[in-house]
């Protein structure tokens, strides 16, 4: 009756560019689940909070994957990314600032310099409202819910990047190469 | 400024160069989450020739959760209500995000092909689908005609 959906995990040789089945867009921080399919970090939370269930095959992951996540590459190149002025944008955890991803970050600051007082960011499948008056994220679904954020250099202590802990993410190149070649030889499962 | 997702761009934007045989989706003027949809009632089934409207939201956390459609034209068949209401796995628990608005109107078209009184929600469509399908086919048929066939 319904169509299913048939596409495979496809990883290119140099692993540049994996578009996403949940965004359409390239996969920004490339999540690998138990099963071989990747998507963004963001949109795995994002079905995390929803369906709890792989996008393309249905199967279950575990909750740990959000705390510890198979990155496919470590984050370090991106923590200290900045725009030309050398400056980024945060948010605040609990204990600390993260930085936004780069997708979610190059959609403020573009509304930021076109002088908005506020800009709408999808965030895990969320609509948040980025307050420039304020300085701070609320969920459009329930503005009490609101984090501070700012706008501060690149390089300021962080605890990581839109909920990828800094460390979570220092695997050696060996591992990654043995999960890419992994990958490449098994086709997920299907049911 | 309520800026709508890049994937529901990127999708509205593929339906319009790109769209579905037999099926138009057009977004509201006002609001770019409710599209006005057409769908043409598929060869060989008891709603050929008919053209079928019926509108689609996309709720706040889609893809997350399923877009809500509904039947505006009426129809006589055993998965569609008096209200127009669809019932249809992909919409409920077997949506996944990885679908699209395209995949969902394709799956309503093949219902259309394929009714299943087995799993119905009019409940005396199906019945009569059950136990006398040609009575059903022919009601299906002259619903097509009185309600699908006008401008
Ligand atoms: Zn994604
Ligand atoms: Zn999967």
């Amino acid at each position: 009756m319904a169509e299913k959906c048939q596409s495979k995990v496809f990883v290119e040789s140099d692993s540049e560019q994996i578009d996403c089945a949940v965004c359409l867009q390239s996969c920004v921080h490339p999540t690998v689940l138990p099963c071989g399919h990747i998507f963004c970090y963001l949109c795995v939370k994002g079905l995390r909070r929803t369906t709890k269930m792989c996008a393309m095959c249905r199967h279950e992951f575990p909750d740990d994957l959000i705390e510890n996540p198979t990155l496919l590459r470590p984050i370090e190149s991106s923590l200290d990314a900045g725009f030309e002025d050398g400056h980024q944008w945060f948010y605040e955890g609990r204990n600390g600032w993260w930085q936004y991803d780069e997708r979610t970050s190059k959609d403020i600051e573009e509304a930021f310099k076109r002088g908005n007082t506020t800009c709408d960011v999808s965030i895990a499948g969320k609509i948040y409202i980025v307050d420039f008056v304020e300085m701070e994220q609320k969920q459009k679904q329930n503005v009490l819910r609101s984090r501070r954020i700012k706008r501060d250099l690149s390089t300021i202590p962080k605890k990581g990047i839109s909920g990828i802990r800094a460390a979570a993410s220092s695997q050696t190149t060996e591992e990654l190469e043995t999960r890419l070649a992994m990958l490449n030889l098994f086709e997920p499962r299907d049911e | 400024m309520s800026a709508l997702p890049r994937r529901i761009i990127k999708e509205t934007q593929r339906l319009m160069a790109e769209p579905v045989p037999g099926i138009s989706a057009v977004p509201d003027e006002s609001n770019a989450r409710y599209f006005h949809v057409i769908v043409t009632g598929p060869e060989d089934s008891p709603f050929e020739g008919g053209l079928f409207k019926l509108e689609l939201f996309l709720p706040e956390d889609y893809p997350m959760s399923a877009p809500k459609v509904r039947f505006i034209t009426k129809i006589y068949h055993p998965n569609i209500d008096k209200l127009g209401r669809i019932c249809l796995d992909i919409l409920k628990d077997k949506w996944s995000p990885a679908l699209q608005i395209r995949t969902v109107l394709l799956s309503i078209q093949a219902l259309l092909s394929a009714p299943n009184p087995d799993d119905p929600l009019a409940n005396d469509v199906a019945e009569l689908w059950k136990i006398n399908e040609s009575e059903a086919i022919r009601n299906a048929k002259e619903w097509t005609r009185k309600y699908a066939m006008e401008n």
